[in-house]
């Protein structure tokens, strides 16, 4: 990758922060937060993907993420950083305890299990009284001093974990989930503990997802068992399959992109998920490493193949 | 002086199901020595390695490892100990560079960046790829990934080396290049290297002594001229003389 985008990202980045506070109206402000929320639930979904695997729980855990901070917020009445916190920290020990039993298996035997689990928390939520059941959780609100300023802390915080998720994927610690992900026999073969890096990278990945997950239940005030299913994890996998797999740049491009396009699906009612699967399709049919393989290309300025038309 | 004995294995033993794969192993591998370890396909050479280096928990007997008892140990800690493995068929991350290829294989080893660093560029310096350093290992020809493979192992400057058939497919200029650096593996760094092979030439020139197992079992060991002329050891490679 060329060194030009840094300046670019940086210039951006600032451009999210104070567009986000000065932003007139209250959709442009939701619709600001749903989109940085979206780019880090990809970029988190990313990061497991680095040692091969789909994590289908991550719905899972950012509906841990979402109750976790609820619960901080309106039962105890903590400040939202110590929500916020409350909420990751769930969801990451969680996951610790969920990935050292079930990072055993690998491909379409996790992708299950992580479906299984996603499905199983959502059934939970809907049984638990306390927390609302079916109908779910009010009253999830940031408090009243800082509500003007909740837009562009979402930002930062979301900006914040794509820095750190950047760093650690570049990391040796990075190097090795990769090469996990090429030949998990010959990484034990040079002294790595398979397993327990696998739990590691999981837990990492879903402290962050469950960050989402309580900055989402501030945003929405309100959180329901229902906006935690499987759907979300395919939702992000249509944003990394559109954005490209290969940067992390591609999963906030994507999430982006189609969290905006998206606002048009909202119209076409029940056949709302038509888009995300066409969005897949045509991600990987139509661009090979998705938008950021795309802008790629363009960037280092490579020419299409001769003869291949104007 | 009695040379040291880095490796002991024992009533070796693995079924799988009915079939017994390798059945009461004896063998043991002295200290910077090359042994040889040889036999028909499906003698139970890569069943051996499997359970020495703890991807196969053995059905019966002991692995010992520098007077250790290590069987049954995870892969990764038998690694630590200072036996690596290569695979027969592709011990690389294909789809990263030469150079992270041997970083990931020093992690476990060396704490700080410039240390890995430093001996990622010795080894590639020793096995002639420094020239490809940055290269996706997956682009590479047949004879550099087998290299880059050894190159992995040997970046841990290991006490134990096992080769699992690291000569397949390559050609004489290739053989007789990765035979002088085993050498020089084992002079210069006074590692021990234990190779399963099929390659009978190499095989001969390069091992100070050869163990032989057929269907499993314990055939013979040797110096190479007294394998090459042991009778059950022809009989099993070409079948019985009438």
């Amino acid at each position: 990758m060329a060194k030009l985008p840094r300046a670019l990202l940086v210039a951006a980045s600032l451009c999210a922060v104070i567009g986000s506070y000065f932003s007139g109206s209250d959709f442009a402000a939701n619709l600001i937060i749903w989109v940085a929320i979206n780019v880090l639930m990809t970029a988190s979904f990313r990061f497991v993907l680095l040692i091969g695997e789909l994590n289908f729980a991550m719905a899972g855990f950012v509906g841990i993420g979402a109750y976790a901070g609820g619960i901080a917020t309106t039962m105890y009445h903590l400040p939202l950083a110590l929500a916020l916190l409350l909420g990751a920290a769930a969801a990451g020990l969680i996951s610790l305890v969920v990935g050292f039993v079930t990072l055993r298996a690998k491909g379409a035997y996790f992708l299950l299990v992580s479906f299984a689990f996603t499905e199983v928390l959502r059934l939970i939520y809907s049984k638990v009284d306390v927390i609302g059941g079916n109908s779910g959780m009010i009253g999830i609100f940031p408090p009243a001093y800082l509500a003007r300023f909740y837009p562009a802390i979402v930002v930062l915080v979301v900006l914040f974990f794509l820095f750190v998720l950047y760093r650690m994927e570049r990391s040796d610690f990075g190097k090795i989930l990769v090469a996990i992900r090429n030949n998990d026999d010959l990484v034990q073969t040079v002294g790595i503990d398979v397993h327990l890096t696998k739990v590691w990278c999981l837990g990492i990945a879903s402290f962050v997802t469950g960050i989402c997950g309580a900055l989402l239940a501030h945003a929405n005030n309100v959180i329901s068992p229902g906006d935690f299913s499987f759907l979300v994890a395919v939702y992000t996998l249509a944003y990394l399959k559109v954005g490209g797999e290969s940067h992390i740049l591609g999963a906030v491009l994507g999430a982006i992109v189609l969290t905006l396009l998206a606002q048009y699906a909202l119209g076409f009612g029940a056949y709302e998920h038509i888009f995300y699967g066409a969005a897949i399709v045509i991600g990987v049919l139509l661009l090979p490493d998705g938008l950021f393989g795309l802008a790629q290309r363009m960037l280092s300025g490579r020419r299409w193949p001769e003869g291949s038309g104007s | 002086m009695e040379p040291e004995i880095l490796l002991k294995v024992e009533g070796l033993t693995r079924h799988f199901g009915g079939l017994a794969a390798v059945s009461d192993l004896n063998f043991e591998v002295r200290r910077g020595e090359i042994l040889g370890l040889i036999g028909p396909n499906g003698a139970g050479k890569s069943t051996t390695f499997n359970v020495i280096s703890g991807f196969h928990k053995p059905t019966a007997g002991k692995v010992y490892f520098v007077g250790e008892d290590i069987t049954g140990r995870n892969p990764a800690r038998i690694s630590r100990k200072g036996l690596v493995r290569t695979f027969q068929h592709g011990s690389l991350l294909r789809e990263m560079t030469v150079y992270d290829n041997m970083l990931v294989a020093t992690i476990s080893l060396m704490r700080t960046r410039p240390e890995r660093d430093r001996r990622v560029r010795e080894t590639a310096e020793m096995l002639h790829l420094s020239d490809q350093l940055h290269e996706l290992v997956g682009n590479l020809p047949h004879g550099l990934q087998r290299m880059v493979s050894i190159a992995i192992a040997f970046s841990r400057r290991s006490r134990l080396l096992c080769l699992d058939e690291p000569l397949t497919g390559l050609n004489q200029i290739e053989v007789a290049s990765a035979l002088a650096i085993f050498r020089r593996i084992r002079d210069e760094f006074g590692s021990t290297i234990l190779l399963v092979e099929h390659n009978m030439k190499a095989v001969m020139e390069i091992c100070d002594r050869i163990v032989v197992l057929d269907h499993g079992v314990f055939l013979a060991q040797g110096r190479p001229i007294e394998i090459s002329q042991n009778e059950a050891v022809i009989s099993a490679y070409l079948g019985k003389r009438k």
